[in-house]
């Protein structure tokens, strides 16, 4: 009796524990999508600030040019990015875009040190500031995220059951040394 | 605030005498002072004394170490002349015991003096950081006020209030007023053998007028067992904290990253953190600490004049830093930059004791 039990246990118990492990690696895949959703939704929050930059760009005259270039490249890359597949490829466009703007910006800024003082002008600093802290963040856990996944698929017996049902392949984390640089992007502020 | 008290009145005194009553003098000073001046012109008082500041051995003291020599020396001779070492124990122990009970006397004083020493540096670092005690009229039932928040209810009853402050924060994007406190609650548990028993718990926190999220509360998963909970985008933060939303929506919008990502970084140093929106627009963020109104104090007593310097320099507190830096950067990351409102109406809300 006690060897029918085993023969029938056994295997009931390796299938249950099979199901969690499978289960795990699809919620922490979930995770790793939700998580990069919210970075894209974030970068799309760029796409607000756009048309005030647009109207600011007017006012740094022999900038103006290249500042509406800049602008048009990030629109551009914010376009291409996809809330629903992982692409850190593009999310490496979209900050090198931000980047270059932003240093464009700053320079324009500092020629009109007269405009730069204006309500409008720091509001919107501010808000992108902000919004670059929040994109870093929410790469920062995109990242730890991935982390979490590769993880849960790699070690013993995860790694078992992933080749057998789930079969998940491993997420690149992002890195952009350009766009990290860009991260934490500081309001300067006349002393 | 008292005068200060003329050195004649001990000149008939011995050093220790004098130096206790001076001592006294200075506790009660410091009881009643209102700025770091006051402080200063109480620590004034040792000026006359000679330095360093300290109790001198009193006859009571060396009787008992001459006690403790004298035994020390029968063992010894005991040794020598009987080859044994069964009473010379005898002695040995008394002799300890002699030792102990002249540096426990010792420690006394010293303890004294490093206690008022460390009573009027609190007081300073409160001066500086502009912390003044709350009335009982601005809020005469704290007990009730604080039980609008669910952050206690795993506590049974506040058994001791230590601190109620009020004070004010100016920050780059925000100032506000909070109010500071630091409190004992009590709590009922069974022990293995069933018996019932209570155990006291400290807990310090701030409360400040938050309009930007209501009725939400983010707590360590500790404290919310088994309870319904949000979940954010991030597994680290999910498996740290417990979310309760009213609204969904404006829990998502909220919990932005940058604001995640704070909160986890305050859980990774503070035990058991809380920070909970009600209704009326205010926040309670509380945590299990003691340490929230500590300073790192160089001198003392013992050295009047580098004590009264540094009493009249500003004195840091590290971990009212950072808990006032956080709650800055959570308004920041909240606000709306285009909206000027936002950025002032969180500074006047206890003028007007809308908290209640």
């Amino acid at each position: 009796m006690e060897t029918i039990y085993l023969i029938i246990g056994i295997p009931v118990v390796l299938i249950v524990a099979g199901i969690m492990i499978n289960n795990g690696i699809i919620s922490r895949r979930n995770m790793v999508v939700r998580s990069w959703a919210d970075v894209i939704t974030y970068e799309r929050q760029k796409n607000e600030t756009l048309p005030q930059l647009e109207k600011t760009a007017k006012e740094y005259k022999e900038h103006e040019a290249s500042l509406l270039a800049d602008i048009t490249a990030l629109r551009s890359a914010l376009s291409k990015a996809s809330t629903s597949s992982v692409n850190t490829d593009d999310l490496a466009v979209i900050e090198a875009a931000t980047s270059k703007l932003m240093s464009g910006f700053n320079i324009a800024v500092e020629a009109y040190p007269d405009l730069k003082m204006g309500d409008v002008t720091m509001s919107l600093m501010r808000e992108i500031s902000e919004l670059q802290d929040n994109i870093a963040a929410a790469i920062s856990i995109f990242n730890s995220n991935i982390e979490r996944f590769n993880s849960g698929i790699q070690v013993f017996p995860n790694s078992f059951v992933n080749n057998l049902a789930a079969k998940e392949k491993p997420y690149k984390p992002f890195e952009n040394k350009e766009a990290a640089d860009s991260i934490g992007f500081s309001l300067q502020r006349e002393s | 605030m008292k005068s200060v008290p003329n050195s004649r009145k001990f000149s008939g005194l011995g050093h220790n005498a004098r130096l206790e009553r001076l001592l006294d003098n200075i506790e009660g000073l410091v009881a009643v002072a209102q700025s770091d001046t006051d402080l200063v012109n109480a620590i004034s008082l040792l000026d006359p004394l000679p330095k360093p500041v300290r109790f001198k051995a009193n006859t009571h003291k060396k009787n008992i170490l001459f006690g403790a020599y004298f035994f020390l020396f029968c063992g010894a001779v005991n040794i020598l002349l009987t080859q044994t070492i069964d009473f010379s124990l005898f002695l040995f122990g008394t002799a300890g015991l002699f030792y102990i009970g002249s540096s426990m006397m010792h420690a006394e004083e010293t303890d004294q003096l490093i206690h008022l020493s460390e009573q009027i540096h609190q007081r300073s670092r409160l001066f500086d950081y502009g912390l003044e005690p709350v009335k009982h009229s601005e809020l005469p039932d704290f007990k009730g006020f604080y039980r609008q928040f669910h952050t206690f209810e795993h506590g049974s009853y506040i058994s001791k209030v230590h601190h109620l402050l009020s004070g004010h924060y100016q920050g780059t994007d925000h100032s506000f007023t909070y109010r500071y406190f630091h409190i004992t609650y009590t709590k009922a548990g069974r022990s293995k053998d069933a018996e019932t028993h209570v155990r006291p718990h400290g807990r310090c926190g701030f409360i400040v007028p938050f309009s930007l999220v209501k009725n939400l509360r983010i707590s360590d998963h500790a404290l919310k067992f088994f309870k319904p909970t949000w979940n954010s985008g991030s597994n680290q933060f999910n498996i740290r904290f417990a979310v309760e939303a009213s609204d969904d929506l404006a829990t998502a919008k909220f919990l932005k990253p940058a604001l995640l990502r704070e909160i986890e970084a305050a859980g990774a140093v503070l035990s058991y953190i809380d920070l909970e929106f009600n209704a009326a627009g205010d926040l309670c963020f509380s945590f299990d600490d003691t340490t929230t109104l500590n300073g790192m104090r160089r001198t003392g007593l013992h050295d009047p004049a580098a004590f009264k310097e540094e009493i009249l320099a500003h004195n840091n507190m590290s971990n009212m830093d950072a808990a006032l830096e956080f709650l800055h950067r959570l308004m920041k990351y909240s606000d709306n930059n285009f909206d000027q409102n936002t950025n002032t109406q969180s500074a006047t809300k206890f003028k007007t004791g809308s908290t209640a």
